[in-house]
């Protein structure tokens, strides 16, 4: 050890400790990071390691959501810290100078209504965790894209998901946020579900929204039915092949329901999905596989089912409710799985 | 009273109170290694090397681990505890005099290495005590740590972390 050992000069894991003690006393967290990484290289270097991530969480910034515009061939991503709501947000956003590899924006000539896509690839994937380094989860990711000529003339860019992007590097990518929109339902399953819950910043999970990927764009109006169709699980693979029992076939009602009950400390969670059989069959399913959930009376004169069971965790009682309702505008039952911590004094 | 011998990097002996070492993982470990403990053996007969312990840190050690005798020892990794830790005013004075030199990092050094957990976080706790309110160069400054930015690096960093107008 030398005589004069100089604080930039401590292992690793003691400047760790250092800092993390530092943030649970400093409200500034935005500026804190900032302040550490310019005290000298290596304080920058540990600061800047994406391995360090996680024992550095408290003094990471606390985005809410980020934006990625092009004007002309210039393009800007910003982050907004701590609120979604858009007036506030215009105050408390964050200039991100590493820009992930935008792919190029595509058009359809023939069709009547303007639209575009863009094609998600996994390069643009990589490219974007790269660049979302060092944040804690977003609030919320939407693959449903706006491009705005003028805020009178919104434009739909449609998402287009390449075959690249398997289960694995969606998940990870997944883990950076909070909630999900329009992901395609490939990514609909245990596995994906399970690597994004189990990330390194468990407890803010909260909400999923797979929705069917046409693989191929219709337009606007189409891009607007399909808004309303969320990823179809066919009662096939559950009830007459008790996929419940296999893993060979993709995420079930079961599943989902497993999901959430083991998750159900975590916080919210809400998991829509449709179910586009008949209406017999999926109470044939609840009756052979409710797991003592018990049918909930119905209430504002709809015909939904619902099925309702609770749990109980150090004392604190949790409801899983599962609604089931017929979609007459597009001929299918959705199913709306959530979770909730239930008063039981009320 | 049974009596460890630990010996530093420089070659001093410290004869110290067998209960006082099971604040140190580290010792705690090479005393079952060796053992120790087991009433065959003299522990007096062999002490223990701590090559990366100068004399005159150990003596801080010791001096810490006696006014904490009978504390209890923090186990397992304290990373997810957000409680906010208050340095006690005796290690506060404990820490003082030799704050923002090289004897108070070797002291954190060391107890890091034997894995003293409440030693290395009340003396973590202290280092960070120093950074509040300041910016990146006076905690450079007051811990006379050198500035190895250019004038571009530094606003590039702090350009980073900008917040837009």
């Amino acid at each position: 050890m030398s005589s004069e050992l100089n604080l930039a000069e401590l292992p690793v894991e003691v400047l760790l400790d250092i800092f993390r003690n530092v943030a649970r006393e400093d409200t500034k967290t935005v500026s804190l990071r900032t302040t550490l990484r310019l005290v000298c290289s290596r304080f920058n270097n540990i600061i800047s390691d994406p391995n360090n991530n996680r024992p550095l969480s408290e003094i990471r910034m606390k985005i809410e959501k980020i934006t990625i515009a092009q004007f002309g061939s210039a393009l800007a991503i910003r982050a907004f810290h701590g609120t979604s709501n858009e007036q506030t947000a215009h105050m408390n956003r964050e200039r991100i100078y590493s820009y992930p590899e935008i792919p190029l924006l595509k058009s359809g000539r023939e069709n009547p209504v303007p639209w575009r896509w863009i094609d998600i690839t996994r390069s643009f994937i990589l490219s974007l965790m790269e660049c979302l380094n060092g944040y804690p989860r977003i609030h919320c990711i939407n693959f449903d894209l706006y491009e705005l000529y003028n805020m009178e003339n919104i434009k739909i860019i449609k998402a287009e998901f390449g075959k690249d992007i398997d289960v694995g590097i969606m998940a990870k990518f997944a883990s950076n946020f909070r909630a999900l929109g329009f992901i395609p339902k490939r990514f609909n399953t245990f596995e994906f579900i399970e690597k994004l819950t189990n990330g390194p910043e468990i407890g803010d999970f909260g909400y999923l929204n797979p929705f069917e990927d046409s693989g191929e764009i219709l337009g606007y109006l189409s891009c607007l039915i399909n808004a309303n169709q969320l990823t179809p699980i066919s009662l096939h693979t559950f009830s007459r092949f008790w996929a419940f029992q296999s893993i060979k076939f993709s995420t079930t009602l079961d599943q989902l329901i497993n999901a959430i009950e083991l998750r159900i400390k975590i916080g919210k969670l809400n998991w829509e999905i449709s179910l586009s059989d008949e209406e017999w069959e999926i109470r044939n399913f609840m009756q052979k596989n409710n797991r003592d959930y018990q049918e909930v009376e119905p209430f504002n004169n709809d015909d939904a089912l619902r099925l309702m069971k609770l749990h109980q965790f150090n004392g604190v009682y949790y409801s899983v409710l599962i609604i089931i309702t017929r979609r007459h505008e597009v001929g299918c039952y959705h199913a709306k799985c959530l979770n909730r911590i239930i008063d039981m004094l009320l | 009273m049974v009596l460890i011998t630990l010996v530093s990097s420089d070659e001093q002996n410290f004869p110290v109170e067998r209960e006082l070492l099971k604040q140190s993982g580290t010792i705690e470990t090479l005393i079952v290694n060796m053992n120790l403990d087991d009433e065959d053996t003299d522990a007096a007969a062999m002490p223990i090397p701590l090559p990366n312990v100068k004399g005159d840190v150990l003596e801080k050690v010791i001096q810490w681990m006696e006014h904490h005798k009978g504390d209890p020892v923090k186990e397992g990794d304290n990373e997810d505890n957000n409680a906010e830790i208050v340095v006690p005013q005796w290690d506060d004075d404990f820490f003082k005099p030799a704050m923002y030199g090289s004897k108070h990092l070797e002291l954190t050094v060391a107890a890091s290495y034997l894995d003293i957990k409440n030693l290395l976080t009340l003396s973590c706790k202290a280092i960070s005590n120093t950074f509040k309110g300041k910016t990146g160069p006076q905690i450079r400054e007051e811990w006379g740590v050198p500035n190895e930015f250019t004038p571009e690096e530094e606003e590039a960093i702090r350009k980073e972390n900008e917040w837009s107008e």
